[in-house]
């Protein structure tokens, strides 16, 4: 390739990634299930929606059985790889054969490993978790600046060092979504961000975008840029959203202070690790605000 | 044993020509080759027993050390600068700023190209301008023909612009030791008057194409570029742009300083500069070099420098000489149109180092004739005649080339049409280049 083919890549590159596309390049979403009834039907939900929206093809980890004695301790019976498997086939009847279940193996093995493992063998694009993970074992409580145990290693590792988005589910909601907070802090954001919009929202949905103090005039030109030509493309694809940039702070922590508590509302933010590298920090501003929460990998 | 030696030299100057001209073998090799058997002539010993080049310090006085530091200097600073983004952050920002508007692309581009023709060199300035134009044009639905073609020959006038531009410029400024400056203030007005115009006249041959609007989104859709991401480190970019500007603050301070600095002197210092304080490997910053050019000169000087010892260039003056018998200005403006026409169909590096013997003739023989209007015919044809025809110039190659590699093939440019766009151009540059040597003439400066 010579000198000039080799430039014109390099701009298309630069072209291609700051292009908002209504594409969203989802191969796999790994869905991790801990038998929370509320919280399951709701990422059953998000199933159905996402297979619609999306290409995407779902691998469901049952992920509990390290938590026997304690499900067990709290009088509650766990579910069966068999059980599951019907279960989902009885839910999704007539849907794509897109669905692969996967179990632990043992009872030694931590929710985080088997995900790990899980990680290694296949490209996950998102994954969605309950959060906190169970709600009977008592390593999974959430305290004052942690989600348990394992969302907190889901957010150190996967989220920060992995790359990989996660949707934290920490109730159920409805959905399609109705309602999406966007938390802008950089000059780099997602420019998936309509295919995710897409695939995520309802009808006539309400979306309020926060910039932070740190986004320079000229970086705000370009973020209100942004969420216009993504309402001009939803309104193209029928969907009319109702939009509205506002300042917002800078730290995750105040920023779930200032948004009003929707009952259905998604948080929808990308870490930055200048800023926050600290997954107790996030995890901390989520459980002070209860919502569902859909956090994209730092760029930097 | 003479008349022998000028007639083998003459042989392996046409065959070194013609072999660049053909394309047959890389032009670099085709000079080492001929500087080879030159220089086997060069240690024949004449009826007197005398060689022509008895040593290597007599060789070194032929290739002008100066000319190949600047070389290797100034592609070593611009080829490192490029790693860091530099270039290709200010062509976006650019491309951001003016995409609205297509008569206003056409003009920021142009400009662009000019500045970066003239700073780094015509070839890059294409490169990296032309690659940002195409996937701009596509970005923006629009034609990206007018632009590409407009850029190879602003990148051409570019080149007339600075003493470093080009490698006529390089040759004849560093044969004469004509400073940064005095240089620049000789072409400069040219090049602005001249690039003026033909942005007026270009603007008017593609009026069709330039009237259709951009749509607002796909404008919106280029803002959305965030041009700090092409900076992988911010560091090296500073440092880029420091050195970058410290080079051409130190090329121009030389014409003020009361001392004499070579342009090649600042020019390595800037390259050591660069080399020493980027993180990038010195492997990889030192293939940035364009070495093929360096030893393309070598070969070419050694073959020129020869052919003068031995006499024969004169002869080339003479249909000039002839000419300038009957009148200076006429000769000289006829040198220009002489420039651009080999320049249109042989590379513009031999054209240069031929004419700095046919200038020095002149200059002997014409007590007086100006320097000033002789030294800008020789640069206005050098550079300019490059534009005529779409295999003139590296840059109208380049153009053309990818132009023609485009799916659309409404965007393609076959040989004629180049010459009827390029060569209008052509021949409108080279008029008013003649009315401004013209005018240098008149008014003796």
């Amino acid at each position: 390739m010579d000198n000039f083919e080799n430039s014109v890549k390099k701009f298309q590159e630069i072209f291609v990634k700051a292009k908002l596309s209504d594409q969203i390049d989802i191969k796999n979403i790994l869905l991790v299930l801990d038998e929370t009834k509320e919280r399951e039907d709701f990422i059953f939900n998000l199933v159905e929606q996402l297979n619609e929206r999306t290409n995407a093809s779902f691998i469901f980890l049952l992920a509990v059985r390290s938590y026997l004695s304690q499900a067990g301790d709290a009088n509650i019976k766990l579910e069966t790889l068999p059980e599951l498997i019907t279960r989902i086939k009885n839910r999704f009847s007539g849907e794509k054969e897109l669905f692969d279940v996967a179990l632990i193996p043992d009872e030694k093995e931590t929710p985080f490993n088997r995900m790990k493992e899980l990680i290694q063998k296949r490209r996950i694009d998102l994954i969605v978790i309950p959060a906190p993970f169970t709600l009977f074992a008592p390593e999974e409580e959430p305290e004052l600046a942690s989600l348990g145990k394992t969302i907190d290693q889901v957010i150190t590792e996967y989220l920060f060092k992995w790359r990989i988005p996660i949707y934290l589910v920490l109730k159920a909601q409805k959905t399609p979504v109705k309602d999406i907070k966007v938390l802008i802090r950089s000059s780099i954001f997602q420019n998936d961000f309509l295919g995710w919009l897409i695939a995520l929202i309802e009808d006539n949905a309400q979306i309020d975008v926060y910039y932070s103090k740190l986004v320079e005039e000229k970086e705000l030109k370009r973020i209100k840029i942004f969420f216009n030509i993504i309402k001009d493309k939803l309104e193209e694809d029928k969907k009319r959203i109702k939009l509205q940039i506002n300042q917002g702070p800078i730290y995750l922590k105040e920023f779930c202070s200032i948004i009003p508590k929707e009952p259905d509302s998604l948080i929808v933010f990308q870490a930055i690790k200048k800023i926050e590298n600290d997954a107790e920090v996030i995890t901390y501003s989520l459980c002070s605000q209860n919502s569902n929460t859909l956090i994209f990998p730092p760029t930097e | 044993m003479d008349s022998l030696l000028e007639l083998l030299i003459i042989l392996i100057f046409a065959l070194t020509l013609l072999l660049i001209a053909s394309e047959r073998v890389h032009k670099t090799l085709a000079a080492m080759i001929g500087a080879g058997f030159a220089l086997i002539i060069a240690i024949i010993p004449d009826s007197d027993g005398n060689v022509l080049i008895p040593d290597v310090e007599h060789l070194l006085e032929l290739l002008e050390v100066d000319l190949l530091l600047v070389i290797i200097g100034i592609t070593l600073v611009v080829g490192v600068a490029r790693t860091t983004g530099l270039f290709d952050y200010i062509a976006i920002v650019v491309l951001k700023k003016s995409g609205n508007n297509q008569y206003k692309l056409l003009f920021a581009l142009c400009v662009l190209t000019v500045i970066f023709s003239a700073l780094l060199d015509a070839y890059m300035a294409i490169i990296l301008i032309g690659s940002i134009t195409i996937v701009g044009c596509e970005a923006l639905d629009i034609n990206p023909k007018p632009f590409i073609l407009a850029e190879a020959i602003f990148a051409d006038l570019g080149g007339t612009m600075t003493r470093i531009a080009s490698p006529p410029n390089l040759i004849i400024g560093g044969h004469f030791d004509v400073g940064f400056v005095e240089f620049f203030i000789l072409t400069a007005p040219f090049v602005v008057i001249t690039g003026i115009l033909t942005y007026i006249f270009w603007s008017y041959l593609f009026r069709k194409d330039f009237s259709k609007k951009i749509s607002r989104r796909n404008y919106e859709e280029i803002l959305l570029i965030d041009e700090k991401m092409i900076v992988s480190n911010q560091k090296d970019f500073n440092i880029a742009v420091i050195i970058l500007i410290l080079t051409i603050f130190g090329f121009a301070i030389t014409s003020f300083l009361p001392f004499k600095i070579e342009l090649g002197y600042i020019a390595i210092a800037g390259g050591f500069l660069i080399l020493g304080f980027i993180s990038e490997g010195v492997d990889q910053a030192l293939e940035k070099v364009e070495w093929s050019l360096v030893f393309f000169m070598i070969g070419l000087l050694t073959i020129v420098g020869v052919a003068e010892k031995i006499g024969v260039l004169e002869v080339l003056t003479a249909p000039i000489e002839f000419l300038c018998e009957i009148n200076l200005l006429g000769g000289i403006i006829a040198l220009q149109w002489v420039n651009a026409l080999a320049s249109a169909v042989l590379d513009n590096i031999p054209v240069a180092s031929v004419m700095t013997t046919v200038m020095d003739t002149l200059l002997e023989d014409y007590p007086t004739l100006q320097f000033n209007p002789l030294l800008l015919s020789v640069v206005i044809g050098t550079n300019l005649g490059g534009n005529i025809t779409p295999i003139g110039s590296a840059s109208t190659v380049q153009a053309v080339s990818s132009l023609n590699r485009l799916d659309n093939p409404q965007f393609r440019v076959t040989f004629l049409e180049f010459v009827k766009y390029g060569g209008i151009t052509s021949i409108l540059q080279l008029l008013i280049g003649s009315f401004y040597i013209i005018g240098f003439w008149l008014l003796s400066i």
